[in-house]
């Protein structure tokens, strides 16, 4: 028995057999959801390398080895796992109220099951191409829950396609650098290629389009989870990247540049959503503001940028469940927003409490790691504050463009109403989202474990 | 013994990449494609094993066999984007093209050290799937352009990671590229205009 036989293969493999069960709607969401719990569970519970006293003893190895190459699930790598699935189960939790995107079920495992699995190979070349792998498999999920229009997805398709070449180059001018640490010119190259794959892979201005697009098209809860989990990966891909080749670190161009994108995105992102009257695409000009902030984090020296890294990811995961969950019970009016606080109050506070969130608002989820980076971002680089400052007032006018949008009365008949267990969840995500608002200290503890599996940076 | 023909397959790919943009038929851009993978194959074979290569034509052709099996649903759309103008411009923008590349292929090398003639190569087919999917926005267009813009890196790839893991890995997203845009077609119609 291996790690990635449990992490990656078990979950492909179970997402494989529920996807037969296609028929029996909510059945495959909860059984996606205790199963989705249960690799959550494992990640957490279960030692690595230690003889397990079941049956005759059982050692659960952190390799597994396919044509040659290497898989390998560590224990500093779990925590990352538990976050993953942790995330997942919590998806398939909130897919109990969102019927229209039930279809979405098995597929999440799959792409979970292949997003660990481009984590886990070593070389680090080939986790390119596994990502596409699991961006294709994502794709009849589009089409399954009623999607209106390809123009998104084909862009999304063309720009993670076009990403493959320069990660693969990445890597391979990575391995002659390595081979020759005197020359630099393999240095730069491979530092070039990555940043070029990477920024394909991010959305990284100005090839974020497609996430917009891909945001109106389709169902806030399918989309919503696919910019999300494939933000997250490829970021903690691009530190394992870092961590790995030590020298990518000390490139002195490196940090400033990290700052220039990373606050760029935050701007423009954070200001598309301040002029864009289109609810549904709010969920993209948040996933590449919170991009943006990742890569700033990245770039700050000294105390733990890691720990910032991972801990903006902790509320941002949560805030965006709580988000998609409540934008794909509205997206079934004929107006997704006009109106809304009347026949859907809940879900509408819902809505305007994680932007609120998002736009860094104290007491919310969002405050507490936008603190930290400003007060590192304080010490060390003055020039990108005024980046950050037009994302997060764009961001605050999109929240009270919203509000007002949906205070306004209608003329609209509602068939549509909050049932009582859809009011109940979003009184408890509310909750946790005050709750980890107030206690930071517990998501900078989760963040500092996140981060065990990158040692060489720390 | 192939090198010595390397020209020969290059223009065969450019002519393949060509008669993919103008093509009225469908059933013919389906013929071409077969074509610009077999272009593909016998420039991989400089660099690749023979069975590796045989790998990648095999695939090609498989995801042409694929294409060629929904060739009815996307016929009538194909043609509506085969105006005098629009190939006009295409071939325009094509041929531009080739030539910056042709211009910068030396200084490429420089970058990437392949073979000029395979560099060449690569490069003119990856231009190609560039200018397929960067001026449509028909699903088949879209992914007909991914597939040769793919068979163009591998060509280039080959010869600096010449890997078995790689080169599966790579025909795999190509059969996922093929199908996705055989799953759009026949579930959101030919062209990516709203369905409701």
């Amino acid at each position: 028995m291996s790690a990635p036989l449990i992490w990656i293969g078990l979950p492909i493999l179970s997402g494989f057999i529920l996807w037969f069960f296609r028929g029996f709607q909510r059945k495959m969401v909860v059984a996606g959801f205790l199963l989705c719990a249960l690799f959550a569970l494992l990640a957490l519970l279960l030692p690595l390398e230690n003889v397990l006293q079941i049956g005759g003893g059982v050692r659960i190895e952190s390799t597994m080895s396919i044509l040659g190459r290497t898989f390998v699930l560590s224990e500093t790598e779990k925590p990352i796992l538990v976050l993953l699935y942790g995330f997942g189960t919590l998806w398939l939790f909130g897919l109990l109220i969102v019927p229209k995107a039930f279809q979405m079920a098995p597929y999440i495992l799959e792409i979970l099951g292949l997003l660990t699995a481009s984590l886990a190979v070593r070389p680090f070349l080939y986790a390119a191409l596994i990502i596409e792998a699991a961006m294709l498999i994502s794709i009849p999920m589009f089409v399954t829950t009623r999607m209106k229009s390809t123009r998104g997805l084909m862009r999304f398709l063309i720009f993670l396609t076009m990403a493959i070449p320069f990660m693969l180059l990445a890597g391979w001018a990575a391995n002659i650098a390595e081979a020759n640490p005197a020359s630099s010119i393999f240095l730069n190259r491979a530092a070039i290629f990555l940043a070029l794959g990477f920024s394909f892979l991010l959305g990284v201005f100005p090839l974020f389009t497609w996430m917009p697009m891909v945001s109106e098209e389709s169902n806030p809860y399918v989309s919503g989870f696919i910019l999300t989990v494939l933000s997250v990966v490829v970021l903690f891909l691009g530190v394992q990247f870092l961590d790995t080749y030590g020298w990518l670190r000390t490139l002195f161009l490196l940090p400033p540049v990290f700052r220039l994108v990373g606050g760029l995105m935050v701007a423009i992102g954070g200001a598309l959503a301040g002029f864009d009257r289109r609810i549904a695409r709010l969920p993209a000009y948040i996933t590449v503001m919170q991009n943006g902030l990742a890569i700033i984090a990245i770039s700050l020296k000294g105390a733990a940028p890691l720990t910032l890294f991972a801990g903006l990811f902790i509320p941002r995961l949560v805030i965006t469940i709580y988000l998609c969950m409540a934008l794909a019970i509205l997206s079934d009016r004929s107006q997704i927003e006009k109106g809304s606080f009347f026949s859907h109050p809940f879900t509408s506070g819902a809505i305007l409490i994680s932007i609120f969130s998002f736009a860094g608002i104290p007491l919310l989820a969002g405050f507490p790691p936008f603190l930290i980076l400003l007060e590192r971002l304080g010490e060390q680089s003055a020039f990108t504050f005024p980046l950050i400052a037009i994302g997060y007032l764009g961001l605050l006018a999109a929240g009270i463009r919203h509000f007002i949008s949906m205070i306004q009365k209608t003329e609209l008949q509602e068939n549509h109403r909050e049932t009582n267990f859809t009011r109940a969840k979003f009184i408890i995500s509310g909750l946790v989202c005050f709750l980890m608002g107030l206690l930071p200290g517990k998501i900078i503890t989760i963040a500092e474990t996140l981060i065990k599996a990158f040692h060489n940076w720390q | 013994m192939l090198s010595q023909f390397s020209l020969v397959f290059i223009f065969l790919s450019m002519a393949s990449v060509l008669a993919v943009l103008i093509l009225p038929r469908f059933r013919w851009v389906i013929y071409a494609l077969a074509i610009q993978y077999l272009a593909a194959f016998f420039l991989s074979t400089q660099t690749l094993s023979l069975g590796l290569a045989l790998i990648k034509l095999l695939i090609g052709w498989m995801i042409t066999a694929l294409f060629a099996s929904i060739s009815t649903t996307i016929e009538k759309k194909w043609n509506s984007e085969s105006v005098l103008s629009g190939i006009i411009l295409r071939v325009t923008v094509m041929i531009g093209l080739w030539i910056v590349l042709y211009i910068a292929a030396p200084a490429m090398k420089s970058w990437l050290p392949v073979p000029l003639y395979l560099l060449m190569g690569g490069l003119f087919l990856l231009s190609g799937g560039i200018i397929q999917f960067g001026l449509s926005n028909q699903v088949m267009r879209v992914c007909i352009g991914l597939l040769t813009f793919m068979s163009g890196f591998e060509v280039i790839y080959a010869s600096l990671e010449p890997s078995v893991m790689v080169s599966g890995l790579l025909a795999l997203v190509n059969i996922g590229i093929g199908l996705v845009g055989i799953l759009l077609t026949m579930r959101m119609g030919p062209d990516s205009e709203v369905v409701e």
